[in-house]
This record gives C-alpha cells, sequence and structure tokens, in this order.
C-alpha cells in the first residue's frame, strides 16, 4: 500500500516537473526520482529530516506571504467579506446551507480520517522515534499541532479570499500557482513551483525510507546485517534505488488519475493500516490472524463505502476502522473461548 | 525562462542541502534509519507534518500537469 502510495506520489511531482520544465511526463517523473534520490538515499533520515526542515520553512513562508498578499489585493478584509456576500451570502455563514446533522456526521468523519491517516503513516512514527526522549517526542507533537493548524487555517482563508479574485478558476486545485501566476515574477513562480515540487518529494524520500528498512530490515535481517557488513553505505544506496526504481515503474503504469488514486490510497491506509496500529499502541490483546482478518476487512468496508458514494457523508476511514475493530474484538473473543471453535 | 532557472536552481539547492546533511551522518543503522536519534521537538515538528499533511494542505497531487490539460 506504501509503495502503491509512493507510485501516486512520483507521478504527482513527475506531473509538477512536467508542467514546468514543459519535459515528456516519463522525464518529469524520472527526474523527480533522481532527485529524491540525489538528497536523501546516502543521508538516510538525517537527510530526509533536515531536507523537510527547510523545505517547511519554505512552506510557512510561502503560504503566509500569500495570504497576506490575497488580503492586500482584494481590498483588506472588509472589502473581502463584502465581495464574498455579494458571491454568495452563504460564504459567510458558520455552516452555509449545510444542516446541523450532516456537519456533524462531515466533522466527525475528518477528524476519524485525520486520526487514522496519523497513525497509518510508519514515516510519521518513525520520525518520533528519531527525537532524543520520549518527552522530546511529546513536544514535537504539540509543534506537528500548531504547524499543521496554522497551515491549514492560512491555505483556507487564502482560498476563500482567492474566490473573490480569481471567482471562475476552472481548477480550485490550481489556486495558489495561478494566484501566483499572476501576480508574483517568474522568478518567485520558478519557487513556489519548487515548494510544491517539494512538498510532494518530501512524502516520496518518507516512504522509501520505510519501504527500504521494511523489505531489508523486517524481511530479510540476516542478509541485511550481512550485506551491511561487508558493503556498507553503498548497500543502502543500492536498496533505495532499487526500490524507488519500482515505485518509479508504477507511477509509469498508473492510468487512473492521480487525485483518486491518492485519496483512495489515504482511505484504505487509515483503515487497515490505521487500525493495525491503532490496536498495537492501545496494547489490545491480539494474535497474527485476528490483526491480519480487521484490517482486510477495514481495507474492503473503506473501498466499498467509497464505491457506493457515500463518502460524500462521511469519508470512508471511520466505517472502515469501526468495523474492522468489530471483527477483531469478534475473533479475540472467540479465541479467548475455543469452545466456540476458534484456535487463536 | 527565469521561473525554469528557479525551479532547477530550486531543485539543485535540495540536493546540496541533501548532501550536506550526509556528511554528519555516522554510517551507522542506528544513523542512516533513525538519525541516531538525535533530533529536537521543531525539526520533528516540521519534519512530521510536512510528511503526513502535504496532500491536505496547499495542493492535490498533480493536479494541472500538462498531461492533465490535454
Amino acid at each position: 500500500m506504501i509503495s502503491l502510495y509512493a507510485g501516486a506520489q512520483v507521478l504527482a511531482a513527475g506531473k509538477t516537473v512536467n508542467s514546468v520544465m514543459d519535459i515528456e511526463l516519463k522525464w518529469g517523473i524520472l527526474l523527480s526520482a533522481a532527485v529524491v534520490i540525489g538528497y536523501c538515499a546516502r543521508g538516510g533520515l538525517r537527510a530526509s529530516i533536515i531536507t523537510q526542515f527547510v523545505q517547511a520553512m519554505i512552506m510557512l513562508a510561502t503560504s503566509a506571504g500569500a495570504l497576506i498578499l490575497a488580503t492586500v489585493i482584494a481590498g483588506g478584509p472588509a472589502q473581502i467579506m463584502e465581495s464574498l456576500h455579494s458571491i454568495d451570502p452563504m460564504l459567510l455563514q458558520f455552516s452555509g446551507d449545510t444542516s446541523v446533522l450532516f456537519l456533524v456526521i462531515m466533522v466527525i468523519g475528518f477528524i476519524a480520517a485525520t486520526l487514522g491517516l496519523d497513525l497509518a503513516l510508519p514515516y510519521l512514527l518513525v520520525r518520533m522515534m528519531a527525537t532524543r526522549s520520549p518527552g522530546e517526542a511529546r513536544q514535537a507533537g504539540w509543534v506537528y499541532i500548531a504547524f499543521v493548524q496554522s497551515n491549514w487555517m492560512a491555505m483556507t482563508l487564502f482560498g476563500i479570499i482567492l474566490r473573490t479574485i480569481i471567482p471562475d478558476i476552472p481548477d480550485p486545485e490550481q489556486g495558489l500557482p495561478l494566484f501566483a501566476e499572476m501576480n508574483l515574477s517568474p522568478v518567485v513562480l520558478g519557487i513556489v513551483a519548487g515548494g510544491i515540487f517539494a512538498t510532494i518529494a518530501s512524502t516520496i524520500d518518507a516512504q522509501l525510507l520505510v519501504l527500504s528498512s521494511s523489505i531489508t530490515i523486517d524481511l530479510f535481517p540476516s542478509l541485511h546485517s550481512g550485506l551491511v557488513a561487508r558493503y556498507g553505505a553503498r548497500y543502502r544506496v543500492a536498496v533505495m534505488v532499487l526500490i524507488a526504481a519500482f515505485v518509479v515503474s508504477l507511477a509509469l503504469v498508473v492510468s487512473s488519475s492521480v487525485f483518486t488514486l491518492i485519496l483512495s490510497t489515504v482511505a484504505v491506509l487509515g483503515a487497515s493500516l490505521g487500525l493495525g496500529m491503532f490496536i498495537v499502541i492501545s496494547n489490545i490483546r491480539t494474535n497474527s490472524n485476528a490483526m491480519i482478518t480487521s484490517m482486510l476487512t477495514g481495507l474492503a468496508v473503506a473501498l466499498a463505502w467509497r464505491s457506493f458514494g457515500l463518502s460524500e457523508i462521511m469519508l470512508e476511514a471511520l466505517p472502515g476502522f469501526l468495523c474492522g475493530l468489530l471483527i477483531h474484538t469478534i475473533l479475540m473473543q472467540r479465541a479467548r473461548n475455543p469452545g466456540n471453535g476458534s484456535h487463536g | 525562462m527565469a521561473a525554469l532557472l528557479s525551479f532547477v536552481i530550486f531543485l539543485i539547492l535540495l540536493i546540496v542541502v541533501g548532501v550536506i546533511a550526509a556528511r554528519f551522518s555516522r554510517g551507522t543503522e542506528e544513523d542512516y534509519w533513525l538519525a541516531d536519534r538525535s533530533f529536537g521537538k521543531y525539526f520533528i515538528g516540521f519534519s512530521a507534518h510536512y510528511v503526513s499533511h502535504d496532500q491536505l494542505v496547499c495542493r492535490r497531487p498533480g493536479a494541472g500537469g500538462r498531461e492533465d490539460r490535454e
């Protein structure tokens, strides 16, 4: 699942390069993978974290700068409120024309999806393990939440203000690049595009590291130890290059739209891997059969929920998660009572 | 042309930062996979956000690539 997610991200990075440099998509994909390998294969997690910190600073400056500039161009807060009211008075209502019940369901769905996503991303947990102490990991969690919220708010406000500046954007996801193209110098435009690329690349490098460690250390520990002793850093770089080649091949053959692919993968991660991680960190008694069955149940329910169009009402992570947890509870109950037929 | 140039410089800068970071590596397994458990809250907090919520915050992946528009 992580490799599928990585494949979608490589395709996304390739499209960004393809768009900026006007080269064929396949060359954009290959160049993206080469850049990621170039900055993180040798230094591992250390290189990944340091480059991401630099990228995060650029991202913070981009989102804050875009928000301030958009506010000025739109004529200030009072003018923005007036313009929004003239576009649609509902834009100034807290819940728009959404009913309270629907709003509550939607919020619960988002909370579950976010929690599931955070639990499901192994590279997020790996970062917490890279702190000096558990106390520092907890503090890092607060920094993480503060950064998430500030970026969410800045970008959401930017999107709302942008409606008054460019009312008819064909693709709302293109709001930031379009705004930059209209209002910033070409040099800054290139940096904004670089920032978008770096955002995608950061996820790719984290995924490549997790895939590398899972395949080498977890699946073939003896072989891994031997090869590390013999070849050292060259072996680790070779593993990452091989995995990147696999991920690139996925990106080249995937035909569905990246957007659909990423979102469905995120749901799958939240309802399956997220569930498994929840069981582990909550110290819930488990065994391999119950764990695998519950994760597959979460995955199947999430995909079914989405395919029936129910994710318009509530994101699929919560139903998948709850059904998987229910199956896990039933299986563990049966494991405690062998008379019911389970072998546990 | 200027946008392309600044984009390429940005990519080169990424690689340079990564290469410099790798020079601080001790070359051990613990260093490669867990950065020797040596980072503080700001580096980890910002990095964690960057890898986890990227697709939810500022863009949707792949939107607007030239082949999307064709």
